[in-house]
């Protein structure tokens, strides 16, 4: 990839738009391949530059940074790099930062999941208060399609279609069988442990037929929610409604979302083969490697997404002039871990799909405001 | 969009949109000293913050025909965003808005379609979250209890 140093209007327009592979996108991330001086986030020994961005009309006398679908759509490059059942990391560049961080917020408190919102407790002679428990019980991700219930507004009575009951119900007795002298509670009590595959889903009304292809169960059987003795039970009714993150975090898809900027590492001038070593030392294992035989030894970028950025080489004088560390302005790498209620390569379209939705509302909202003030056709007031 | 956004409300319908719609007619407020021609205008929105603000700002910074454009949260505990929008040459602020609404929409679908189809091509490392061995770590436990259980014995 060759330094973009050219005015915006005529870049080069990336021939093959959001279809470089992956490979390409980490090969030239790993090899810190230069990029636009004005995409760099400079990291200095005493401050960080250049953070905002710049890339706005009239910031540039000359430039036209006006928003264009066509340039994005060329510059954009989404690349997912590793997947599991939990987890998904990929590369988002092209976008701004405020964009990747409307994704992050909206994947963390406001995707609607399904969880444990009203207990009714029958019975809890358990040594677990009532409201302990409660909360535990909240907290246990249900494996709930939020897109089949729908959100309960305040003054809305429960149906089926906007709230799901689970039962809870378990007794603790001593085990006759257990040996004399026996101190593990495993063996000698039945059912001393309440773990979340205790909690049964009670089809109501239409929900037998209706949620036949994906039932209601918690993401996880062994999750440990009380423990009874001999001689103590529990039995609750549990009500789960759809809610989102912003009003309570067991609303939440995402164990976590984070997302951090592509780290830039530029060797200015080779450094010496006596210190080499020293250099690869002061970066994570993997980050810098080194080439060349005895005496002729020189130092490269080998894997820069490795990086921590913990600015252990601007500590030194021998180096100074030599390395300009950095961070890639608009390369996001997003790290996505599912609490296993929604699949981690659903979440950002689900995230994008509830962001598009907040605009519509906006839009609307604007709508009527313009009817409510008369602004609309003639523009006076 | 999804079908689960209520109709748009006009004075015809208001009563048949239902408790969450009521939130479009409190959604958006132009805040008074706004320009005649809505050349420069502060909008003050309900319910949002930094995910659209900031979103929303970029955009709308995009526009050339821009002057100013900023936005801020007055209180951190009330859910309000002022944005600020002055134009050039009294162009309509509303229109700017409007545009840049569109414009994030735009933006957030090619994103969608990238990632999709970035997905279906499926070059990316798939592999196993690691399992808790249960067998293993049970074992590992009753060697401890045994082990504990000796040092007793022989401090005993």
């Amino acid at each position: 990839m060759a330094p973009r140093t050219k005015k915006v209007d005529d870049m080069d327009l990336d021939p093959s738009p959001s279809t470089s592979s992956r490979a390409q996108i980490v090969a030239s991330s790993s090899a810190s391949e230069p990029v636009d001086k004005r995409r760099l986030v400079e990291i200095l020994p005493e401050r960080v530059g250049s953070v905002a961005s710049t890339d706005f009309p009239n910031h540039y006398p000359g430039e036209l940074h006006e928003w264009d679908l066509e340039r994005f759509r060329s510059n954009l490059k989404v690349a997912i790099t590793r997947l599991s059942s939990g987890q998904c990391e990929f590369d988002l560049v092209g976008v701004d930062a405020s964009v990747a961080n409307a994704i992050r917020r909206v994947l963390m408190s406001e995707v609607p999941t399904v969880a444990i919102e009203h207990v009714y407790v029958w019975n809890n002679t358990s040594i677990i208060q009532d409201e302990v428990l409660s909360h535990r019980l909240g907290l246990v991700p249900l494996k709930i399609d939020p897109d089949r219930i729908t959100m309960r507004n305040p003054g809305d009575d429960a149906d089926d279609q906007n709230t799901v009951v689970f039962n809870l119900k378990q007794k603790c007795e001593r085990n006759p069988k257990a040996a004399k002298g026996e101190t593990d509670p495993e063996k000698l009590y039945i059912g001393s442990n309440v773990y979340s595959s205790a909690l049964v889903w009670d089809p109501k009304g239409d929900q037998e037929e209706d949620l036949a292809d994906c039932p209601p169960r918690p993401v996880h059987d062994d999750i440990l929610l009380a423990k009874l003795r001999p001689g103590q039970e529990l039995e609750l009714e549990l009500h789960c409604e759809k809610g989102i993150g912003k009003d309570h975090a067991k609303f939440s898809p995402v164990a976590t979302a984070t997302y951090r900027l592509l780290p830039h590492i530029q060797i200015l001038k080779p450094i010496p083969p006596h210190l080499c070593e020293k250099f690869r030392k002061c970066f994570p294992e993997g980050v810098i490697g080194i080439r060349g035989g005895e005496g002729e030894q020189e130092v490269y970028v080998k894997d820069a997404r490795r990086d921590t950025v913990s600015r252990e080489v601007l500590r030194y004088p021998e180096f100074e002039g030599h390395v300009k560390l950095g961070r890639v302005r608009d390369h996001f790498l997003f790290d996505l871990e599912t609490s296993g209620i929604i699949a981690p390569e659903k979440l950002l379209p689900t995230a994008i799909k509830v962001l598009r939705e907040k605009i519509a509302i906006l839009k609307s909202g604007l709508d009527h405001m313009e009817r409510a003030k008369g602004l609309t056709g003639a523009g006076d007031e | 969009m999804s079908s689960s956004l209520p109709p748009p409300a006009t004075d015809e319908n208001l009563h048949l949109v239902d408790a969450a719609a009521t939130q479009i007619n409190d959604k958006v407020e132009l805040l008074p000293g706004y320009e005649p021609d809505l050349s420069a205008a502060t909008f003050c929105f309900k319910a949002e913050d930094h995910t659209i603000g900031n979103s929303l700002r970029y955009m709308i910074m995009k526009d050339p025909r821009v002057e100013f454009c900023g936005y801020s949260i007055p209180h951190p505990s009330e859910a309000k965003i002022h944005l600020r929008i002055q134009m050039y040459n009294g162009a309509s602020a509303l229109e700017a808005l409007r545009d840049a609404l569109d414009h994030l929409d735009s933006l957030l679908s090619t994103i969608d379609q990238a990632y999709d189809e970035n997905l279906q091509a499926g070059d990316f490392e798939r592999f196993e979250e690691p399992v808790l061995d249960k067998e293993d770590l049970a074992r590992r436990a009753d060697e401890g209890r045994k082990r504990r259980a000796e040092e007793e014995k022989s401090k005993a």
